[in-house]
């Protein structure tokens, strides 16, 4: 509910913003002069963002955002972000640049630009044998579990109309809810599911169906179109000499596929 | 990339509830100022400070705070007027606060009988020594419960300010499960010290309660 | 010159006319009963005097103070006026010596030892020394009602009210109210009570007033009004109260 109400909220804001802000982004030439730039990353969605076993932030997004500080020339100003507040803070000018394994959308675009795609994860339905479903139009009155507003929310909510989805604040959660029997499937990204079987070897999660590779976009203010430019320019350049394909080796363990860009 | 839960895990914990009771403490000094000039605007003997001070207490109790934190940190910056996490939050919750605390202690200045403001006249005791000696020592002693009451709810709501920004104890939580994977002993052991905080609080409730002679 | 000089006042509560054309005066020393069927004003007049009400038309003097006058010094009217109320209004988060004190350190501004000698004083003269630290709430009614009389006369007024100060009390406790009342009646307090002791009212008071349907309806010696009332309105009153 609350949650709900933040999104109205912000919608009414931005939609203020858009009307009575003047361009606040800071452009490229902006952020070199600063020498500094804002990055936003998740520190709750693994293996993008998470803390490590002495909570220092890591992550593909991580990685990332050093990546992008260091080829302009600049220090790295990280902030951890939430689901909830990452575009809010592009729109009001208190970050530069986010980076959280975001989805793009056409409504999510009205508010910030996207870039070319920088990473993409499998994502899929998990579950116990008992459950006998191979394709998300057969999901019905089986209970799945997703982390809310993610990549596997969007792919779901559209590949599977009927499913009987249950919204969790994050990917933890979401697992909880499975591992508890709150919920009969889990919808997550391979790699997590993966991880989940081989910390606790007992717990029963198959692939059900695979949904899409879903690619991952790096988001920033809009009428900055200097940096927009030269991040589509990064990441076209770290898909051709295979960086970003390493650093999804690294994180997701598998190597990126041919993206289309933005 | 899942780790385990680990006691340096529940020091980042306890790092974080600092935030809990900074914000907490703050919302309480500045929610108290600001609500102890609401309660008497809303009492004084002149009507239109009495519908100002009612209009801001409906619109602050009628509006969730995680709006009104909402507004503070991303709406100002439309205007022009640049703010910080921390002025955010500290104002925020300041303002959630004193319109409640304004309302317990009108509540408690009221319940305060009439007799013991003519008892105080009939001694010839200005108005401002009836208020100071007579009143206001019983209103403080009724209004102890339901304001203690009110901290604790408090305490809990500073998590809202995860939404600008803070990492604080529930934030934290939810960091550390993310990464952990184990939500029931992440969760478990904030609750725990969401306890501790609140349960001093109440133990500060009854002391100063037991302390007290109200009226019957 | 009398003391107290009421002259032709008028109450209303809305539109309820509760004191109608009321005139009295009181003698130094003099010591005054009020009676009559509640709702006859005799407890309004009363808070007239000190002024806890204030009257729409009408004038009254008290030692010299026009206490209908729009700029009357009030406190200063109150520094010479003690009332003591029907349910004692005793400060409950004070203790009885505190009780005491207040007003004399506040009002008369004496210091904290001199405030504690005199509430000590007048303490032990309603019999209750050894309950200097108790509470209000510690305290019976009876024993609330006699802090009360002390905390009124340690401000050493010139004039008491006494509005009604037994009828909360349980009947057993109405003995030591009376009780101190009359020693201070001995001391040639100049007293203005409304009762429904009739006993004592004819014991203690030298004069009765009594009043209703807000008008003074019969006033004289205490005795013989009481024993000979001369209007129907007093016989079936005092006929309903004796019985």
């Amino acid at each position: 509910m609350l949650k709900h109400l933040s999104r109205i909220v912000s919608a009414v804001l931005l939609a203020g913003a858009v009307t009575v802000a003047p361009a606040l982004a800071a452009d490229l030439q902006q952020i070199i002069s600063a020498g500094k730039v804002r990055i936003g990353v998740p520190v709750d969605v693994a293996p993008f963002g998470s803390n490590d076993a002495s909570n220092q932030p890591v992550g593909l997004d991580v990685d990332m955002a050093n990546a992008i500080a260091k080829a302009l020339g600049v220090t790295l100003e990280l902030q951890q972000i939430t689901g909830a507040n990452r575009v809010p803070y592009l729109a009001t000018d208190k970050l530069d640049i986010v980076i959280a394994a975001m989805g793009a959308t056409p409504e999510r675009a009205l508010q910030i630009s996207f870039t070319s795609p920088y990473a993409a994860l499998s994502s899929g339905v998990f579950g116990p044998d008992s459950i006998a479903v191979t394709k998300p139009e057969e999901l019905t009155d089986q209970t799945v579990a997703v982390a809310r507003g993610t990549t596997q929310d969007l792919l779901l909510t559209k590949l599977a109309p009927n499913a009987n989805i249950q919204r969790y604040d994050d990917d933890a959660t979401a697992a909880a809810a499975f591992t508890s029997g709150q919920a009969q499937l889990l919808a997550t990204a391979d790699i997590v599911a993966k991880d989940m079987m081989d910390k606790n070897p007992a717990l029963q999660l198959k692939p059900k169906f695979i949904m899409e590779f879903s690619p991952c976009y790096i988001g920033v203010q809009q009428g900055a179109p200097e940096l927009l430019h030269w991040l589509n320019t990064y990441v076209h350049l770290g898909m051709r000499d295979g960086s970003l394909s390493a650093l999804s080796e690294k994180w997701i363990g598998t190597k990126l596929p041919a993206l289309p860009t933005i | 990339m899942i780790r385990e839960f680990s006691p340096a895990d529940v020091v980042y914990m306890l790092a974080a509830a600092r935030w809990t009771v900074a914000l907490a403490l703050f919302a309480m000094v500045g929610g108290g100022l600001i609500g102890m000039l609401v309660a008497v605007l809303r009492i004084v003997a002149f009507r239109p400070a009495n519908w100002v001070a009612r209009a801001y207490i409906n619109l602050i109790q009628g509006t969730p705070l995680l709006g009104q934190l909402f507004v503070f940190f991303f709406g100002l910056p439309l205007l022009g007027i640049q703010v910080g996490a921390w002025e955010a939050a500290a104002l925020s919750l300041s303002i959630y606060a004193s319109a409640f605390f304004a309302e317990i202690w009108r509540g408690s200045l009221q319940s305060v009988s009439p007799r013991q403001w003519e008892a105080g006249a009939a001694l010839g005791l200005t108005y401002v020594q009836r208020l100071t000696h007579v009143v206001l020592p019983q209103a403080v002693r009724i209004a102890v419960p339901p304001t203690v009451g009110f901290l604790m709810q408090l305490v809990k709501d500073t998590s809202l300010t995860a939404l600008i920004g803070f990492i604080e104890l529930t934030r934290a939580s939810q960091i550390i499960s993310a990464a952990t994977f184990a939500p029931l002993p992440v969760y478990g052991t904030a609750a725990a010290i969401y306890f501790v905080i609140c349960f001093s609080l109440s133990r500060l409730s009854q002391r100063l309660e037991k302390r007290s002679h109200a009226a019957r | 010159m009398p003391l107290v000089e009421i002259s032709e006042i008028h109450k209303r509560f809305g539109t309820v006319e509760v004191l109608k054309d009321v005139s009295l005066s009181l003698d130094k020393g003099e010591i005054v009963a009020v009676i009559g069927r509640s709702g006859s004003g005799k407890s309004t007049m009363l808070r007239c005097i000190n002024a806890l009400e204030r009257v729409q038309a009408g004038r009254i003097v008290v030692d010299g103070i026009d206490v209908t006058a729009p700029d009357a010094d009030l406190n200063r009217l109150r520094q010479r006026v003690g009332m003591v109320f029907q349910s004692y209004n005793l400060f409950p988060h004070l203790t009885v010596e505190r009780n005491v004190m207040l007003a004399l350190r506040l009002v008369r501004k004496l210091g904290e030892d001199a405030a504690r000698d005199i509430a000590r004083q007048m303490v032990a003269k309603v019999g209750l020394a050894e309950k200097l630290a108790a509470y209000p709430d510690e305290l019976s009614g009876g024993q609330q009602q006699r802090v009360a009389i002390a905390r009124s006369l340690a401000m050493q007024p010139t004039l008491m009210l006494f509005d009604e100060i037994t009828s909360a009390l349980d009947p057993e406790l109405v003995g030591e109210v009376l009780r101190v009342l009359e020693s201070v009646a001995q001391e040639g307090m100049t007293m203005m009570l409304v009762t429904h002791e009739m006993n004592f009212a004819k014991n203690v008071a030298d004069r009765v007033i009594f009043m209703h349907e807000g008008r003074i309806h019969e006033d004289g010696p205490a005795r013989e009004t009481l024993l000979e009332p001369r209007t129907a309105e007093l016989r079936s009153f005092l006929s309903a109260v004796l019985h």
